[in-house]
C-alpha cells in the first residue's frame, strides 16, 4: 500500500494524516455490514476480471508479469479465485497484521523530500479543528551505524516465478534442439523423445514441420529413378527401414505409425528394394496417408506385383489431389481397367510413372489396347512409362488430345519405331529418356538407328537427351545380369552426334552406347554449343580419346549406371595399357592430322557455321 | 530426370545443370578478383564485444561470416571500409556470447574465412548428414565444459554463423547417436520430468524401432 502526499505542511504532520487514515480504515472495516462487504467484494471481481479495453493496457499487464519476474500470467483468474473465499474476518485479521500502527509485524517506510520553498509551520488540526486524531506512535530510534542496523534485518522474500524459467538454463535452446534433432536419422530422435518433455515437444513440432517422407531400405543411392517433386530437402525426413523391421512386424502397422507422426505429410516416397514385401505396400498405402497426399512414390524391389481395379479404385478415391504418382516394381502388373480408374479419378496428375524397369516377364504381362491412356490429364508435365503401354497404336489415340504442357517424356523398352510420332506430335517435350533392353526390344539395323536418332534431332524444345542402351556393355549388365544383345546393336556413330547437333535446344547429352573414338571428337564439337553431356559408358578406346584429347573435362567417376570406383580403376588400367596399341592412330587424331579423322572434323566444322 | 521438377512452380523446369556458358572466363577472373576483395578486407580488423564486456579483434571477412555483423555492417553504409576498424567494437546483446563463446568464436571464424561458400547445389541428404567435421573443427569444438559448449552454439546461432552452428550441432549429434535415454540424460544433465507411465506409453509407441530379431 502506498501513499503519496505533497504539501507544503511538516512531513510529520502528514504522516500523522497518514496514520489517521488507516486507523480510520480499519474501523470502516469493522464496521461494514455483511451486504456492503459483498457488494465490494463483487466490484473488486468485476474490476479484476474486465477485458483490456486497448492493447496497450493489455501488453502493460503482460510486461508487469515479466519485469516482476513473475510470470503469472493467469494472475486475475487465480486472484479471482481467492476473492470469493475470502470473509470480513480475513481482511481484518490481515489488516491487523500488516498495516495497523499497533501491529509488531508492520513494515513501514517513509520518505520525506523537503522542498526548498518555505514550510508551512501550523499544526494541521490547528487549521482543522475536525480533524480526527492520529495515534499516538512509540517514539522514533535514530539508527546511528547502518551496517549494524542492516545486519539485524531478516530477508523479505519476493514470490517465486510461476514459470520457472531458469530450470533448464544450462541446456540446449529449442532452436538449436531442433537443428539437432534434423540431423540425427529417424531412429534417433524417437529414442530421443523419452528424454524429456521438451525434447518431445521439439521433436514433434519437427514433425509437424515434414511435408515430405522417404521411406528408404538401403543406402543403393545408385538404383534407378530419383523421386518427382521433391526440391526442398529441409521439409523431408527420410527413414530408412531395415531389414529385419519386416520380418518381425507387418510393414502395414509401421507405415501408420509412421504416417501418423507427420500430419501435414503431402509427399510420400517409398523406395523399398531390400524388403519384398509385395503388393500389401500398395494397400497399406491406400489406407494410411492423409487425403489431401500431393505426391506418391512407390518403388519396390518386390516381384510381380500385381493391381487389381478395385485397389487402383481404391488408391484414387482416398487421394484424389495426387499430382504425382510413380509405381515402380518388377515385373508390376497393372490391367488396363485399373489404369483407367487411376486416371479417370486423378485429374490433377502432372507426374504419372507407371514403370516396370527391369521386365523380363513381358510374356506375362497384361495386354493394353490402344486407348490405354485416353483418360490421361492433358496437364501431364512428366509421363513415364514401358513400350509395352507406349505403342504406336497408343500413340495414334494420344495426339488426338493436346499435351501441350508435356515436358519429360522416359520411356523404358522403347520401340523405336514410334519415334517418328513422338517427334511429330510431342514437340513440347524438353526431356527425353529413352531406355533400350535387349530382352524385349525388337532388332533394328544401323538404317533404321539412323533414322530413329534423326526423328530425335527434330524435337525442336529438348534440352536433354538420354539414351541407353541396357545391358551393352558387360560392366553394365542389366539388375539380372542376363541381358544380352544379339545381334550387337548398331553403333552410336559420329553421323548420329551430328544429326543431334541439329537441335537447337540441346545442352545435355547422356549415352550408353558403343561409340568410336571418331564419335567422341564428333561430341567434343558438340561443346562449343554449351553443351553438358554425361557419357555413361563407351568402349575402352573411346575412353583413351578422351584422356588424349586435353581439353575434355571427363568425369570418369560419373558412373550413374552401377559401376563401382574398383571397375573404373580396371579400367583405366586397361587404357594404360591399350594406350601403347593406339597410340599411333589416336595421336592422329588428337592432333588434327591424319586421314579420316581430319575429314570428319571438317565436316561437322562445315555444320557449325550452318547453325 | 534429376527429380528437377518442383510441385510448386508450374515452369518447372529447374535451371540446374545449365552447360558452362561461354563467358565462363570472365565468372573465372570475376571469382579471383572477389577472392582478392576478401583476401584485403580481412587484414582490416574490426573489434567485437561480448555480453559481458570482452573486446575481441577479428578481420572483416571472418567477422562477415556471422550473417547478424555482415548486415550490421552493410547498415553502416560505409565506403571507407578502413574507417570500420576505427569504430567502436559491436556490441553482441546476448547473454550466450561470454567472453570466452566470444573468443572461441573468432577464433573460428579466423580459421574458416576463407572456406568456399556454401554450394547451394549440395543439398544430397545423406552427404550433408554423413560429411565428417574436420580435423580441425572436431579438436576445436571438443569442450568438457558443457556450459561453455552450449554457449557458444548458442552464440554462433545469435551471430548467425551457419557453418559453426552446424559443427556444434553435428558434435552433439555425434555425442547422442547411439545412446539411450538415459545415457544421453546423465551426460546433458537434463532431469527427465515423465511420469514411469509417460516413459513406458512413448517406449511402447516406438518400440518397433528398437526391435531386433
Amino acid at each position: 500500500m502506498t501513499f503519496i502526499i505533497e504539501s507544503d505542511y511538516k512531513p510529520n504532520e502528514l504522516n500523522e494524516r497518514i496514520e489517521a487514515f488507516i486507523q480510520w480504515s480499519q474501523k470502516y472495516i469493522h464496521d461494514m455490514n455483511d451486504t456492503d462487504f459483498e457488494t465490494q467484494r463483487q466490484s473488486l471481481i468485476a474490476r479484476r476480471l474486465e477485458k483490456p479495453k486497448q492493447l496497450l493496457e493489455y501488453s502493460h499487464r503482460l510486461w508487469s508479469e515479466i519485469s516482476s519476474k513473475e510470470y503469472d500470467f493467469n494472475r486475475d483468474e487465480i486472484e479471482v479465485k481467492a476473492i470469493k473465499e475470502l470473509t470480513k474476518q480475513d481482511i481484518i485479521a490481515f489488516f491487523e497484521r500488516h498495516l495497523s500502527h499497533s501491529s509488531a509485524t508492520r513494515k513501514k517506510l517513509t520518505v520525506s523530500i523537503i522542498s526548498e520553498n518555505p514550510i508551512n509551520e501550523k499544526h494541521l488540526n490547528e487549521v482543522n479543528a475536525e480533524l480526527m486524531p492520529a495515534p499516538k506512535l512509540p517514539e522514533s530510534i535514530r539508527i546511528e551505524n547502518i551496517t549494524q542496523f542492516k545486519t539485524h534485518l531478516g530477508f523479505y522474500s519476493v514470490r517465486k516465478p510461476v514459470v520457472d524459467v531458469y530450470a533448464n538454463d544450462t541446456t540446449i535452446i529449442d532452436d538449436l534442439l531442433a537443428i539437432i534433432f534434423s540431423k540425427l536419422n529417424f531412429g534417433s530422435v524417437l529414442s530421443a523423445q523419452t528424454v524429456c518433455k521438451r525434447w518431445l515437444d521439439v521433436s514433434k513440432e519437427g514433425f509437424r514441420k515434414v511435408t515430405s517422407i522417404w521411406i528408404k531400405d538401403s543406402d543403393n543411392y545408385q538404383t534407378v529413378c530419383e523421386p518427382y517433386g521433391f526440391n526442398d530437402l529441409s521439409n523431408t525426413c527420410v527413414i530408412r527401414l531395415s531389414q529385419y523391421i519386416s520380418n518381425r512386424q507387418t510393414f502395414r502397422s509401421i507405415l501408420t505409425k509412421i504416417v501418423a507422426m507427420f500430419p501435414n505429410l503431402k509427399r510420400l516416397y517409398v523406395r523399398l528394394f531390400e524388403l519384398y514385401i509385395s503388393k500389401d505396400i500398395f494397400l497399406s498405402i491406400a489406407q494410411s496417408c492423409v487425403r489431401d497426399l500431393q505426391s506418391l512414390s512407390i518403388i519396390c524391389g518386390a516381384n510381380n506385383v500385381y493391381i487389381s481395379e478395385a485397389e487402383a479404385l481404391l488408391l484414387a478415391i482416398r487421394y484424389p489431389n495426387i499430382r504425382v504418382l510413380q509405381l515402380q516394381s518388377n515385373n508390376l502388373f497393372i490391367e488396363q481397367s485399373a489404369i483407367d480408374k487411376l486416371l479417370q479419378n486423378l485429374p490433377k496428375l502432372e507426374v504419372f510413372a507407371l514403370n516396370d524397369t527391369f521386365c523380363h516377364n513381358m510374356a506375362n504381362s497384361p495386354v493394353y489396347d490402344g486407348t490405354v491412356y485416353r483418360h490421361l490429364s492433358t496437364g501431364i508435365k512428366v509421363l513415364i512409362t514401358t513400350g509395352n503401354i507406349l505403342t504406336p497404336d497408343v500413340l495414334q489415340d494420344m495426339v488426338r488430345r493436346p499435351y501441350h504442357r508435356l515436358r519429360e517424356l522416359m520411356v523404358h523398352q522403347f520401340d523405336i519405331k514410334c519415334m517418328a510420332l513422338i517427334a511429330r506430335h510431342f514437340q513440347s517435350i524438353e526431356w527425353l529418356i529413352i531406355h533400350l533392353d535387349p530382352d524385349w526390344c525388337s532388332d533394328f539395323t544401323a538404317q533404321e538407328f539412323n533414322q530413329f536418332i534423326r526423328e530425335v534431332s527434330a524435337m525442336r524444345n529438348m534440352t536433354h537427351f538420354t539414351l541407353n542402351f541396357i545391358g551393352i556393355f558387360d560392366w553394365d549388365l542389366d539388375y539380372n545380369g542376363d541381358a544380352v544383345w544379339d545381334p550387337l546393336p548398331p553403333d552410336f556413330t559420329a553421323n548420329e552426334i551430328q544429326l543431334l547437333g541439329l537441335c537447337p535446344k540441346l545442352k545435355k547429352l547422356e549415352v550408353t552406347a558403343r561409340m568410336s573414338a571418331d564419335s567422341m571428337f564428333a561430341i567434343k564439337l558438340g561443346f562449343s554449343k554449351g553443351w553438358w553431356w554425361g557419357v555413361k559408358w563407351c568402349s575402352v578406346s573411346t575412353i583413351c580419346a578422351i584422356s588424349l584429347a586435353q581439353d575434355f573435362d571427363v568425369d570418369t567417376h560419373d558412373h550413374g549406371s552401377g559401376v563401382d570406383d574398383h571397375q573404373v580403376d580396371n579400367i583405366i588400367g586397361d587404357i594404360t595399357s591399350y594406350v601403347g596399341d593406339l597410340s599411333h592412330g589416336l595421336g592422329d587424331i588428337g592432333h588434327g592430322g591424319g586421314g579420316h579423322g581430319d575429314e570428319d572434323d571438317e565436316d561437322i566444322d562445315d555444320n557449325h557455321e550452318n547453325y | 530426370m534429376n527429380g528437377e521438377y518442383s510441385l510448386d512452380t508450374t515452369e518447372g523446369m529447374a535451371a540446374s545443370g545449365d552447360p558452362p556458358t561461354n563467358n565462363a572466363v570472365d565468372d573465372y577472373d570475376a571469382e579471383e578478383a572477389l577472392e582478392r576483395q576478401r583476401e584485403e578486407e580481412n587484414k582490416i580488423k574490426i573489434k567485437l564485444k561480448s555480453f559481458e564486456g570482452g573486446v575481441y579483434e577479428c578481420g572483416l571477412t571472418a567477422a562477415k561470416m556471422s550473417v547478424m555483423v555482415a548486415n550490421m555492417l552493410d547498415a553502416l553504409q560505409e565506403t571507407d571500409l578502413t574507417k570500420i576498424a576505427t569504430r567502436e567494437p559491436i556490441p553482441l546483446q546476448n547473454d550466450a556470447v561470454t567472453n570466452k563463446a566470444l573468443e572461441k568464436i573468432v577464433e573460428w571464424v579466423d580459421h574458416h574465412w576463407d572456406d568456399p561458400p556454401i554450394d547451394p547445389d549440395f543439398d544430397d541428404e545423406k552427404e550433408r548428414r554423413n560429411e565428417e567435421l574436420s580435423h580441425w573443427d572436431k579438436q576445436f569444438i571438443d569442450i568438457a565444459d558443457q556450459g561453455e559448449l552450449f554457449d557458444i552454439i548458442a552464440a554462433a546461432n545469435f551471430m548467425d554463423i551457419k557453418g559453426l552452428v552446424e559443427v556444434g550441432a553435428k558434435h552433439i549429434c555425434n555425442k547422442i547417436k547411439g545412446k539411450s535415454c538415459t545415457e544421453v540424460r546423465e551426460m546433458l544433465k537434463i532431469h527427465n520430468d515423465f511420469t514411469p507411465e509417460e516413459e513406458a506409453a512413448i517406449h511402447k509407441e516406438n518400440e518397433w524401432i528398437y526391435a531386433k530379431d
